[in-house]
C-alpha cells in the first residue's frame, strides 16, 4: 500500500511540475495553486482508478 | 453502508466535475480557434460555412464575392518587387515600388485579390496605390503581397479608414472603470510594444490595427501615452466593430473583452460573408498574456488574410486562459492568507 501511495505521490509531483513548466504562471500564488490543484487531481483520480485501501 | 454510498457519490461527482471544469476552461478559447488546414470559415448571412478547397459552397460564395466586388471598387496592390519590371528601379528605396500597377486588359473585376497575386490590378480613382515591401510565394505558387502590421489611432469621424489594405480594431466593451484601468493599460502597453507605429514606416501594404480615440491630435495621443489612450477611448467605434464582427450572434458585446477584430480587405466589413479575424481577450489578465496575444495577432494579420481561420481548438489560447486563471485566484488566495497571518 505504501508503494502505491508513493507512486501516486510521485505521479502527482511530476504532473504538477509538468503543468508548472507548461503554464508558467507569473505569480507565486498562481504557481502554488496550480501545483496543489494538479497534485490533488492526479492523486485523487489515481486513487479512484487504483484504490490504495483505507 | 452510508459510508459506501457517500464514497461512491464522491467518486462519481469527481468524475463529473473534472471534464466539466476542463470544458469551462477551454470554452473561453472559442474565438481563437482554428479549423483544419486547407479550410476556412466564412459567413453566409451570419451562418458559418467551413470551406475546403474543392467545395461547391466555396464556389458559390466566391461568385457572390466577385459580384460584390464588381459593384464596390477597392484599391489594389501594386505588383510585388519579385515580378520583372521593364523600368530600372530608382536608387532610393529600391524595395518599394509605389507606381500604380498597369491595368490588366480584359481582367474581370476583382480578379486580382490582395494576397492572390498580380494580374488583376485595377486603378481606383482617388486611392493611393500600395507598395509591396516584400514578396513571397503563396500556396498556389503565385507571388503574394506581404502585409505589414502597424498601429495607429483613429477618430470616429475617420471611420471607415481608406487607402489601407486591411484594418483591425482594439475593441473594448466598456470604458475603463477604476478597477479595470490597470488591465486596460496593460492591453495598451502590449499593443504599443508589439506593433510598429504607422508613422515609422514608408507607405506600404499595411494592415493597421487602430486604437479608437476621441481626438488623436493632442500631445498625449501623439506620444501614445497609455493613460491618455485608455481615458479617451472612443467606445462607439469599439462597440460597432464588435457588433459587425458578431456574425453568429454570440453576444460578444456582453463579454468582458477586449477583442481584436480585423477585416481584409478594408471595405469587406459590411459584406455578410467577409472573413473576419476575432481574438477574444476576455479571459486574460496579465501583461505577458496580452503581449503573447498581440504577437499572435501580428502573425495572423500579416499571413494571407484568405487563410484566416476561426473555429476549432487552439491549445495556446487554452494555456493562456488556464495560466491567467491560476494567477488571478492564486494571487488572491495568497494575499488573503498573508493578510490573515
Amino acid at each position: 500500500m505504501l508503494m502505491k501511495i508513493g507512486l501516486l505521490g510521485a505521479a502527482g509531483l511530476i504532473a504538477s511540475l509538468a503543468a508548472l513548466f507548461w503554464l508558467r504562471p507569473d505569480t507565486n500564488g498562481g504557481q502554488a495553486l496550480l501545483m496543489i490543484v494538479v497534485f490533488a487531481i492526479v492523486t485523487g483520480v489515481g486513487r479512484l482508478i487504483w484504490p490504495t485501501g483505507s | 453502508m452510508a459510508d459506501r454510498i457517500l464514497i461512491a457519490s464522491r467518486a462519481a461527482l469527481a468524475w463529473a466535475l473534472l471534464p466539466a471544469a476542463l470544458l469551462a476552461w477551454s470554452a473561453g478559447a472559442n474565438a481563437q480557434e482554428s479549423t483544419r488546414p486547407g479550410c476556412v470559415t466564412r459567413y453566409d448571412n451570419g451562418r458559418p460555412v467551413v470551406i475546403c478547397d474543392d467545395d461547391d459552397e466555396h464556389k458559390r460564395l466566391q461568385g457572390r464575392r466577385e459580384r460584390f466586388e464588381a459593384v464596390v471598387p477597392r484599391p489594389e496592390l501594386s505588383p510585388p518587387v519579385a515580378a520583372p519590371s521593364p523600368a530600372p528601379a530608382p536608387a532610393a528605396r529600391p524595395r518599394f515600388d509605389v507606381r500604380p500597377p498597369p491595368p490588366a486588359a480584359g481582367a474581370p473585376a476583382g480578379a486580382g485579390r490582395a494576397g492572390g497575386g498580380p494580374g488583376g490590378g485595377k486603378a481606383t480613382t482617388g486611392a493611393r496605390p500600395y507598395a509591396a515591401p516584400t514578396a513571397r510565394p503563396s500556396a498556389n505558387g503565385a507571388p503574394a503581397v506581404r502585409l505589414q502590421a502597424v498601429r495607429a489611432l483613429i477618430e470616429p469621424k475617420e471611420m471607415p479608414p481608406r487607402e489601407v489594405a486591411g484594418y483591425g480594431i482594439v475593441a473594448f466593451t466598456t470604458l475603463a472603470l477604476s478597477h479595470d484601468v490597470e488591465r486596460y493599460k496593460s492591453v495598451c502597453e502590449a499593443y504599443k510594444a508589439t506593433l510598429m507605429s504607422q508613422s515609422d514606416l514608408p507607405p506600404s501594404a499595411q494592415m493597421i490595427t487602430y486604437w479608437p480615440i476621441g481626438n488623436k491630435n493632442t500631445p498625449e495621443a501623439q506620444r501614445a501615452d497609455c493613460a491618455h489612450l485608455v481615458a479617451n477611448y472612443a467606445i462607439r467605434l469599439g462597440l460597432e466593430a464588435i457588433a459587425d464582427a458578431d456574425k453568429k450572434k454570440e453576444g460578444l458585446a456582453s463579454r468582458r473583452g477586449p477583442f481584436l477584430i480585423a477585416w481584409a480587405p478594408s471595405e469587406s466589413r459590411l459584406v455578410p460573408d467577409a472573413v473576419v479575424l476575432v481574438m477574444d481577450l476576455s479571459q486574460l489578465d496579465t501583461q505577458r498574456s496580452f503581449v503573447e496575444v498581440f504577437q499572435d495577432w501580428r502573425q495572423h494579420i500579416t499571413d494571407n488574410p484568405e487563410l484566416w481561420q476561426r473555429g476549432g481548438f487552439n491549445v495556446e489560447a487554452v494555456r493562456r486562459i488556464i495560466r491567467d486563471t491560476f494567477d488571478r485566484y492564486g494571487d488572491g488566495l495568497l494575499r488573503l492568507i498573508t493578510s490573515k497571518t
